[in-house]
């Protein structure tokens, strides 16, 4: 599994995803516009972007490239993200996470686990 | 100043009323989440209610923290606490008539909100809003650092480190030598090193095009189709500011208030062009974010690329800031398509942009909590820093419901509220 990273604090989200995968997840940092075309290719499965609001600069290029469909926000500012919404945004087919930066060290872990969990049982 | 006044009224409601309509014929919003939605509204596959919603959801944190606190602690309105909320009524409104009635409601609210609010404060027995103005002194000299933490943010610690002492080599050389601010020497300096090793990265690492053009040309018309009333917008904008009620963001409302308490015209210029450099950089910034989501979706911001800010500031007088603000907004429209097609030929130009908004947002969090400090501390002493930084760990305790930029502001002004109540119970003498 890929997972391409843009918007704020792109090195933390890196060390978060690293650090809760332990290592199972390989990542990219890039741009929200470069990450749209390596999604159309198929070079990643999945991004990972982080904004002020979680709703609004970290997956609105993507929204537009991508498609409303596949984006989703994880977590808003002021919100911690539940487990069990994580996991019904995972199993709706959502492939684009945006998130509030100030959220990032208690999203990802949350994220990647259901991730990880969706992987195993489509195997 | 945010005071009340004939002038002052009209032109917050006209703005209001107009940045609503804007709003409500999908012309241009302020929120970037909303304006990539936008067209999923406009082209049918989502119901208004839906949009008003989604709307709602993204900005509500942001007008009750970073809206508020900004404007409480400056008296100066902010796009957060004005913008925002026009987006929200200009989409709910059902009728093209009720946005601009709903916007203009919403504007005489906040200034008749504001005005009594301050009047209210000054009565208190702890005089804490001369004590609020504290905040502001670390922002000038916390700002100018982010280009040397974006440069480590990207591009690591080697050329940090080195982009760090010529900075540091320059400002103290002219420190000694003169008498500018080094502050805008600083940021200049650090923004050219930016852009360097950006422009060097990518001649390094030769990257393909990506085709976006076809995209690009519809949505760029939809734009200019809508030019006149962005236009009209963007003189707004800049009298609002002119008059001085208004200011752009975070990094010139600080220095624009104190800039309205200096009295020599002196300080007062130089407080007003580092605010206006500073907005003008910030404006730099978020080019590549805002151009890229107006070029995907045909929608544009409020403010546009947000140069009205600077503009609106440094013009000598209201008529002046109208025209500059409108030609600014035009220039900005005519050059959407090159700005589109730059950004896809430089990549780290827009990577770069994610960094600068990461590290404007750091530093300001981090100047702003100081800023709480000292503020705090003037008004009550370690009393008051008792109270404000346990404000500030209840709140990272208990998931961060308040944002890191707001939190310095808010924990500020509940600190003076408490301390007034502690004063009343006889449990508090006022320091000052």
């Amino acid at each position: 599994m890929k997972i391409a990273i843009g918007g704020l604090k792109k090195n933390e989200m890196d060390k978060a995803i690293k650090e809760a995968s332990k290592g199972a997840i390989e990542t990219i940092i890039t741009t929200d516009i470069a990450a749209a075309s390596m999604l159309k290719k198929g070079e990643v499965d999945y991004y990972f972007g982080a904004c002020e609001s979680g709703g609004g600069a970290a997956i609105s290029i993507l929204i537009g490239m991508i498609g409303y469909s596949k984006c989703c926000t994880v977590a808003r500012n002021g919100q911690v993200a539940k487990k069990a919404d994580v996991e019904k945004l995972v199993a709706d087919g959502k492939i684009i996470f945006g998130m509030a930066h100030d959220g990032i060290e208690k999203t990802v872990p949350l994220l990647v686990e259901a991730l990880l969990e969706n992987l195993k049982n489509n195997d | 100043m945010g005071s009340f006044s004939v002038v002052n009224f009209s032109v917050v409601v006209a703005l209001c009323a107009f940045t609503a309509y804007l709003s409500h014929i999908g012309a241009a919003v302020f929120h970037d989440g909303i304006r990539p939605v936008l067209p999923e509204f406009l082209e049918g596959r989502m119901k208004r209610t839906e949009l008003a919603s989604i709307a709602f959801g993204v900005s509500v944190g942001f007008i009750a923290s970073v809206g508020i606190a900004h404007t409480l602690s400056t008296n100066i309105l902010n796009p957060w606490l004005l913008f925002l909320t026009t987006d929200i009524l200009g989409i709910l409104a059902t009728k093209k008539w009720l946005a601009p009635l709903l916007g203009g409601v919403w504007g005489a609210l906040t200034l008749t909100a504001l005005t009594a609010v301050n009047t209210v404060m000054t009565g208190l027995p702890v005089d804490f809003i001369s004590a609020l103005g504290e905040l502001s002194s670390p922002v000038v000299s916390g700002f100018a650092l982010f280009p040397l933490l974006a440069i480590f943010i990207q591009f690591g610690v080697k050329k940090g480190f080195v982009a760090t002492a010529i900075t540091l080599a320059v400002r103290q050389l002219v420190v000694t030598y003169t008498s500018i601010y080094p502050e805008s020497i600083q940021i200049c300096i650090g923004v050219v090193l930016l852009i360097l090793f950006a422009i060097i990265n990518d001649s390094k690492n030769k990257v393909e095009e990506a085709d976006q053009e076809s995209v690009f040309t519809e949505r760029i018309a939809r734009i200019r189709k809508n030019g006149i009333f962005l236009i009209i917008g963007g003189a707004l904008i800049a009298v609002a500011c002119n008059i001085g009620i208004f200011a752009g963001s975070e990094v010139s409302i600080y220095t624009l208030a104190e800039a309205h308490k200096a009295t020599d015209p002196v300080v007062v210029r130089g407080l007003v062009n580092q605010a206006a450099l500073a907005e003008f950089m910030r404006g730099l910034g978020f080019i590549p974010l805002i151009a890229t989501t107006a070029l995907a979706t045909g929608v544009y911001g409020v403010a546009g690329l947000t140069f009205v800010y600077p503009i609106g500031y440094l013009m000598p007088n209201p008529f002046m800031a109208a025209i500059g603000g409108a030609v600014v907004v035009l220039i900005e429209i005519s050059l959407l398509g090159i700005i589109g097609k730059f950004l896809g030929k430089f990549p780290s130009i827009r990577a770069s942009s994610d960094s600068i908004r990461s590290a404007m947002g750091t530093v300001m969090e981090f100047a702003l909590l100081i800023g709480m400090v000292l503020s705090v501390l003037k008004m009550g002493g370690y009393t008051g820093f008792f109270i404000a930084v346990m404000i500030y760990f209840i709140n990272d305790i208990t998931g961060k419901r308040i944002m890191k930029m707001a939190i310095g502001p808010v924990a500020a002004i509940l600190t003076g509220i408490i301390l007034n109540i502690l004063c009343l119970l006889g449990l508090f003498t006022p320091i000052v």
